[in-house]
C-alpha cells in the first residue's frame, strides 16, 4: 500500500506535467522522409555485418536519453526556482 | 600536485584494466566461434538438376519424394565450414512435387570433405520400389525441403551412381513466427504481465508466421505455471498451403482450468526450441502475479505471520500500477517532440543481419568472415560497451544536480 501509492503519487505527477502532450495530435512525417529514413537504414544494415552499428545506434540512444532526461531536470528546477516563495 | 599524481595514476589503472579486458574479450570472440549440433532428420526433398561444373541448379521442374526419412546423427557429421552456409537452397522451398521416387540410403560412413570441414559422404542407392521415370543422365542437386541438408548424385546409363556427397548443415534456430496470445472471444492478451478476467476456460495461441506444414510437422507445446510443467500437447501441422500465415491453437483440452485464476495477471511468454527437422517444440510459460493481496491465515499470536501480513499489505505492488507507466509511455510516444524520433526510430528499421534491409551485400569469404570479423566486431561491440560505461561514469560524476 505504501510503494503503491508512492508510484501513484509519481505517476500523478508525470501524468500532470504531460498533459499539455498529451492534447498534441500524433506526429505524422511525410512519406518521403520515411523512405529517405528506411534508406539510411538499408545502407546501416549493410554496414552492421563488419562494424557494429546497430551497438553504436542503441548506446547513442541511451546517452540521449540521458542527456535530455537531465536537461528536463534542469528545466523543472529552472522552473521550480522562478517561483516567489522559492530562493 | 596530489591530485595531479591521483589522477595519473587513476589513468593508468584505467589503461591496464581496458588493455586486459580487450584481450579476454578478443580470446572469448575468437573462442566464440562454433556451435553445438543436435540430431535430426530429413524429409520432403526435392530432386533438381545440377551442375557440378558450374556449381548451379540448373532450370527444369524438379522432381521429389516424400516418405522414407534420412535419419542423421550429430556422430555423422561435425561443425559448420563453408559447405553450409551456402544460398542456393533457399531458391528451392516453394518447388511442386510431381511424384517420381527415390529413396536415400546415407549409412555410407566415408567422410567426405574430411570431418574438419564437416559432412558426410552419403550414397545414393536404388531400391526397392525406386522409380527414376524422368530423370534423364547427368548430375542432380536434392533439396530438403524441412531442414537445410542437400546432396548431389548422377545418374549415368539410367541408374543412380555413388557420386553423390551430402553436406549436412546444422539445424536453423532462427524462427519465422510471432506467437500472440488470445481469449477465446478473440481478445488479445498482451504477452508479459495482463490481467484476466471472469469466465475464460482457454486460451489461444496464434502463430503468424509462413508455411508451417512446410517446415515442421508437430507443434508440441508445454504448459508451465510458475516453473512446474503442468502438461504437453501435441498438435500435427496439417495446414498444406504453402502461404497459411495463421495456425491456430486452443488449450482448453489442456486439463488447466483457468477459471481458477479469473481475475489475476498472469505473465505469458513463449518460447522454442527446434528439436528436430520434424518436431518444434514450443514452451508457453505463466506466473500467476496476483491481483489481490494473498494474505496468510495466521493463528493467534502469531507474530511472524502477521509482521508478514503487514509487509504484504505495505509493500506488494500490482502490475496494473506499473502498466499505466507502460501505458503513458506508448501514448507520448506518438505526440510530438517525442513523436518524431519515435517516426525515425521507425523508419530506420531494424539494424540487424535481415537481407531484405539491406541496400547492398558485402561478399564475404566465411572463413574470414568467421574467424578475424566475427571477432573483431565482437570485441568492438564490447569495448564499446566498456568506453560508454567510461563515458557515462565521468559524466555523472562532473553532473551538477
Amino acid at each position: 500500500m505504501i510503494l503503491t501509492a508512492l508510484i501513484n503519487t509519481i505517476f500523478g505527477v508525470i501524468y500532470l506535467v504531460t498533459s499539455p502532450l498529451r492534447l498534441l495530435p500524433n506526429v505524422t512525417l511525410s512519406s518521403g522522409f520515411s523512405v529517405a529514413m528506411q534508406t539510411v537504414g538499408g545502407y546501416l544494415s549493410s554496414l552492421n555485418d563488419i562494424l557494429p552499428v546497430d551497438t553504436i545506434l542503441t548506446l547513442l540512444g541511451v546517452y540521449l536519453t540521458i542527456e535530455l532526461a537531465y536537461l528536463s531536470y534542469k528545466l523543472i528546477m529552472w522552473l521550480i526556482k522562478r517561483f516567489p516563495t522559492q530562493s | 600536485m596530489q591530485q595531479i599524481t591521483k589522477k595519473r595514476v587513476t589513468e593508468r589503472y584505467n589503461c591496464i584494466i581496458l588493455g586486459v579486458l580487450t584481450l579476454l574479450v578478443g580470446v572469448f570472440g575468437l573462442c566464440n566461434t562454433t556451435q553445438a549440433l543436435t540430431s535430426y532428420d530429413i524429409h520432403d526433398y526435392a530432386i533438381v538438376s545440377y551442375d557440378s561444373n558450374s556449381s548451379s541448379i540448373l532450370n527444369g521442374e524438379p522432381t521429389t519424394y516424400t516418405s522414407t526419412h534420412i535419419v542423421m546423427d550429430s556422430n555423422q557429421y561435425s561443425i559448420s565450414s563453408e559447405w553450409f552456409f551456402g544460398d542456393t537452397y533457399k531458391n528451392y522451398q516453394n518447388q511442386t512435387f510431381n511424384g517420381h521416387y527415390l529413396f536415400l540410403d546415407t549409412t555410407d560412413d566415408n567422410a567426405y570433405p574430411p570431418p574438419a570441414r564437416g559432412g558426410k559422404r552419403g550414397t545414393v542407392l536404388e531400391s526397392g520400389g525406386v522409380n527414376i521415370t524422368g530423370l534423364v543422365d547427368g548430375n542432380y542437386f536434392v533439396y530438403a525441403y524441412n531442414s537445410f541438408d542437400y546432396l548431389f548424385f548422377t545418374i549415368e546409363n539410367g541408374l543412380i551412381t555413388e557420386t553423390g556427397n551430402d553436406f549436412l548443415s546444422p539445424p536453423q534456430e532462427e524462427d519465422n513466427f510471432i506467437a500472440s496470445f488470445f481469449l477465446p472471444d478473440d481478445t488479445p492478451i498482451q504477452t508479459g504481465y495482463d490481467y484476466i478476467g471472469e469466465n475464460f476456460n482457454a486460451i489461444k495461441i496464434s502463430l503468424d508466421g509462413t508455411n508451417f506444414a512446410g517446415l515442421y510437422d508437430t507443434f508440441r507445446i508445454r504448459v508451465y505455471k510458475d516453473g512446474e510443467l503442468l502438461g504437453t500437447k501435441e498438435i500435427p501441422i496439417t495446414v498444406s498451403c504453402t502461404t497459411c500465415n495463421f495456425a491456430e491453437i486452443t488449450l482448453d483440452d489442456f486439463s488447466l482450468n483457468f477459471l481458477e485464476y479469473s481475475n489475476y495477471y498472469f505473465n505469458f511468454s513463449m518460447d522454442s526450441i527446434l528439436i528436430n527437422s520434424l518436431e518444434k517444440n514450443f514452451t508457453l510459460s505463466f506466473n500467476l502475479v496476483g491481483n489481490s493481496i494473498i494474505y496468510d491465515e495466521c493463528t493467534n499470536g502469531d507474530f511472524f505471520c502477521y509482521i508478514k501480513n503487514a509487509f504484504r499489505w505495505a509493500f506488494f505492488v500490482p502490475p496494473s500500477t506499473f502498466n499505466q507507466f507502460i501505458e503513458l509511455k506508448d501514448l507520448l510516444a506518438n505526440k510530438a517532440p517525442f513523436g518524431y524520433i519515435t517516426e525515425i526510430y521507425n523508419s530506420l528499421g531494424t539494424i540487424t543481419n535481415d537481407e531484405n534491409n539491406k541496400v547492398f551485400i558485402l561478399e564475404e569469404v566465411t572463413p574470414i568472415t568467421n574467424n578475424i570479423f566475427n571477432p573483431i566486431r565482437t570485441a568492438l561491440v564490447w569495448l564499446l560497451y566498456f568506453a560508454f560505461a567510461l563515458a557515462l561514469f565521468n559524466r555523472f560524476k562532473n553532473i551538477e544536480i
